[in-house]
């Protein structure tokens, strides 16, 4: 097959299953009906998240089973806010 | 302790036994080194009890998050010896943050009782927590 751009011999490659012609002189691709399909299809497995790493970072620190649902409450801040509520301020500072 | 259950590890550490803000001084108040004081219920035991309050508070939602990582990077990051230095700190802490909620539940019932008062919301909280943790024995992953 000749490039249809500089004319020159195109070679055929296989690359993880999709056959490509590139040309031996300006190094431009041709690809066949579906092999642009092929190679999207590759890109996007390539690109989906591997499983996560045991130690991936969290949002929020590990907490216990039982713990609070963190962001659910009060509209999402929780018990705590901008003010200490008279209560937890003893706690904090008392036996 | 309930039949089954692990038997409380040997004493090892040199426990506080109180810890809270209200024992940490420093003078002059700006510039001192800071103190802990108090040392009446002083002991050797497991050290995660001392850190049975702040777990306590976070678990119940009253710790923001950010807040409770802070503390306890800087008590690892000077070798704290009640949780391991890096990894989940929770088989450590679990069962002393159960016991301190369980004790604040039952004296904000007591107080609010006595006082003929609704709880408020820290002491709901801290009560829904016990509500959780009855759902989920200690060691549960």
């Amino acid at each position: 097959m000749q490039c249809p751009k500089c004319h020159a011999p195109m070679h055929t490659y296989n690359r993880n299953g999709v056959q490509i012609e590139q040309c031996s002189g300006c190094r431009g691709i041709f690809l066949d009906y579906g092999e642009l399909e092929s190679l999207t299809r590759l890109e996007s497995q390539w690109a989906q998240p591997a499983p996560p790493p045991p130690a991936a970072p969290q949002a929020y620190p590990a907490a216990p089973a039982w713990g609070a649902p963190h962001g659910s409450h009060h509209g999402g801040h929780g018990h705590y806010g901008h003010h200490r509520h008279k209560s937890f301020g003893h706690m904090l500072f008392s036996s | 302790m309930g039949t089954g259950e692990t038997p409380a590890p040997p004493a090892r550490t040199l426990c506080h036994g109180d810890l809270h803000l209200g024992q940490l001084v420093r003078r002059p108040s700006d510039t001192g080194r800071w103190l802990l004081i108090d040392v009446d219920d002083l002991g050797v035991g497991d050290p995660a009890w001392d850190l049975a309050r702040p777990a306590a508070w976070y678990a119940c939602g009253l710790l923001p998050p950010d807040e409770w990582s802070r503390f306890l990077a800087a008590y690892r990051e000077e070798g704290g010896p009640a949780v391991p230095s890096t990894g989940d700190p929770w088989p450590a802490l679990d069962v002393p943050a159960r016991a301190l909620t369980v004790q604040t539940a039952a004296l904000a019932i007591a107080k609010s009782t006595a006082g003929a008062r609704p709880l408020d919301e820290v002491e709901q909280a801290v009560v829904d927590a016990c509500a959780r943790m009855g759902r989920i024995p200690p060691g549960s992953p």
